[in-house]
């Protein structure tokens, strides 16, 4: 059975870009899949399409078979949990450390305010050289680091899917070894993952299909 | 109520997206002879713009509504993940909205409460003094100018957040991790919020008489002998439930229309300043609105 069906599915337009054609995607629970497109933000739309990111203009979705309702946000929120992220639409809250953001999740499901990270965030803060500025705010890191603790925090969450926008340009050279680590030990556990890449070298031998986008039309 | 709802904005007919090609022309009439030529254009587009503005109107109030019953469910239902969260951010709220608000309330308070009393101690020596300064300032006055404090110092500050959040992909980011963004940014908010007013009402309310009092003593010679006892005598147990269902509806009303214009926002930055201003002017206009239906409530 398919983790994700989409059938029919029309994405609305994003400024002057064309949207993609209306396509069919599924996937199932051991499949890498690269996405291969002729432009970017072809590859982009697809991506934050799958996240759920994006309300279609028509078509459906269908996660674990069940119909997911785009007009009812608290109906999708189970099921955006499940799927993690990392991309450029991905952000931290500015407002609160990094700390806070970390275990702003665990706080919110146990209803607990423990300040402390628990072991698996911990060893991914230090993997990603984040354990020293966990005091910190959004705005008094680098980028790189504000797009770590993305990382980290969606990797913490245990994703049923993973998706992974253009890892070397997203997370920087420095961290992009353990980026690659963590990806590949979530395909290890048998889960999905779907990512955009340029770099020949890198996940690609861990695909298992690759979807092509051309002239926004998506071929399986 | 859904973030996605929220994004249900009327457009404006006559704004720069419709384009000049849909303003009616108005000469479709001019086979009944009634409406003909420029006049009858004039009178249909008139017509037509209060119609469209009408159904804007009706469809804004409709959103708050639904947004408002949205909103006040979730002190019913109270979801049993997040209490914790919302409690500490509730907490954070009141900090921020009376607590470093006393600096500005304090004195504005003093300057008002001393104005009024001097003015009413010339214009009626001594009688009814006390009647007068709780009529205009606990009655009426005084709710309208916390609450247009409120709205300067707070409402702005958190219509900005909660578009910041917006525009930034933040609210995405909470839904992305299972958490209702509704739960946890809005209804702290509104407990903050609400509970805020409730203690400043009655600090200004405090600080405005008997600090007035005080300064009007020590700076003037008029007579005010006595003035203590009358308000005592004034102040009863209608005045004090009045001021707490205004406070509640005054804090309902910011946060509803500071939330609800901060998670309406698309994507450009530049809405935010505009977003702003709508929600302080608006949360200002219902808040006079709600402070006279209240009294004619209750004193008419």
């Amino acid at each position: 059975m398919a983790l994700i069906e989409m059938s029919d599915y029309a994405l609305p337009a994003i400024g002057i870009h064309r949207p993609l054609q209306p396509f069919d995607f599924s996937l199932a629970p051991n499949d890498v899949c690269r996405v291969d497109a002729d432009t970017a933000e072809d590859a982009q739309a697809f991506i934050r399409a799958v996240a759920t990111l994006f309300h279609p203009v028509s078509g459906t979705y269908r996660y674990r078979a069940r119909r997911l309702n785009f007009g009812d946000y608290r109906a999708m929120l189970p099921i955006k949990k499940e799927i993690g992220y990392i991309g450029p639409h991905a952000a931290l809250i500015c407002n609160r450390s990094l700390r806070d953001n970390l275990i702003m999740m665990r706080s919110y499901f146990e209803n607990t305010l423990v300040p402390t990270l628990d072991e698996e965030t911990a060893e991914l803060c230090h993997h990603f050289r984040l354990t020293g500025k966990l005091g910190l705010r959004p705005v008094d890191l680098e980028l790189a680091d504000i797009r770590a603790a993305i990382a980290v925090r969606e990797l913490c969450k245990n994703p049923a899917v993973l998706l992974v926008e253009n890892p070397e340009d997203y997370i920087g050279y420095a961290n992009l070894a353990q980026l690659v680590k963590q990806m590949n030990n979530v395909i290890g556990k048998g889960r999905p993952v779907v990512y955009t890449c340029g770099h020949e070298d890198l996940v690609r031998t861990a695909a298992t299909r690759t979807l092509s986008i051309k002239n926004g039309m998506l071929r399986a | 109520m859904s973030t996605a709802a929220l994004n249900v904005r009327p457009r404006h007919a006559f704004s720069a997206e419709s384009g000049s090609s849909r303003r009616p022309t108005g000469v479709k009439l001019s086979s009944t002879g009634r409406l003909s030529g420029t006049a009858g254009g004039i009178g249909m587009m008139i017509i037509g713009h209060l119609g469209r503005e009408t159904m804007r109107l009706v469809n804004h109030m409709a959103l708050l509504s639904a947004y408002t019953v949205d909103l006040l469910s979730y002190l019913v239902r109270r979801p049993k993940v997040g209490r914790s969260l919302v409690r500490r951010i509730a907490l954070e709220q009141i900090y921020f909205t009376a607590v470093q608000a006393l600096w500005t309330l304090i004195p504005v308070a003093l300057i008002i409460g001393s104005a009024f009393i001097v003015q009413f101690t010339k214009l009626s020596g001594q009688y009814e003094l006390g009647n007068i300064v709780v009529l205009l300032i606990v009655r009426e006055s005084g709710p309208a100018i916390t609450a247009l404090l409120i709205i300067l110092r707070s409402a702005t500050a958190v219509t900005i957040e909660t578009s910041y959040m917006k525009i930034f992909h933040e609210i995405d980011a909470l839904e992305m991790s299972g958490m209702d963004p509704v739960w946890i940014i809005c209804v702290p908010r509104l407990i903050g919020i609400t509970s805020a007013i409730l203690g400043l009402f009655i600090i200004f309310d405090i600080i405005a008489i008997i600090g007035g009092y005080a300064v009007v003593w020590m700076f003037s010679y008029l007579p005010i002998g006595g003035f203590l006892h009358q308000i005592a005598k004034a102040v009863t147990l209608t005045e004090i439930a009045v001021g707490l269902i205004k406070a509640g509806c005054f804090g309902i009303i910011i946060t509803v229309i500071s939330t609800y214009y901060g998670l309406n926002v698309e994507k450009k930055i530049t809405e935010i300043p505009i977003a702003t201003s709508i929600a302080a002017v608006e949360g200002f206009f219902f808040c006079l609105i709600a402070n006279i239906l209240i009294s004619a409530l209750f004193y008419l």
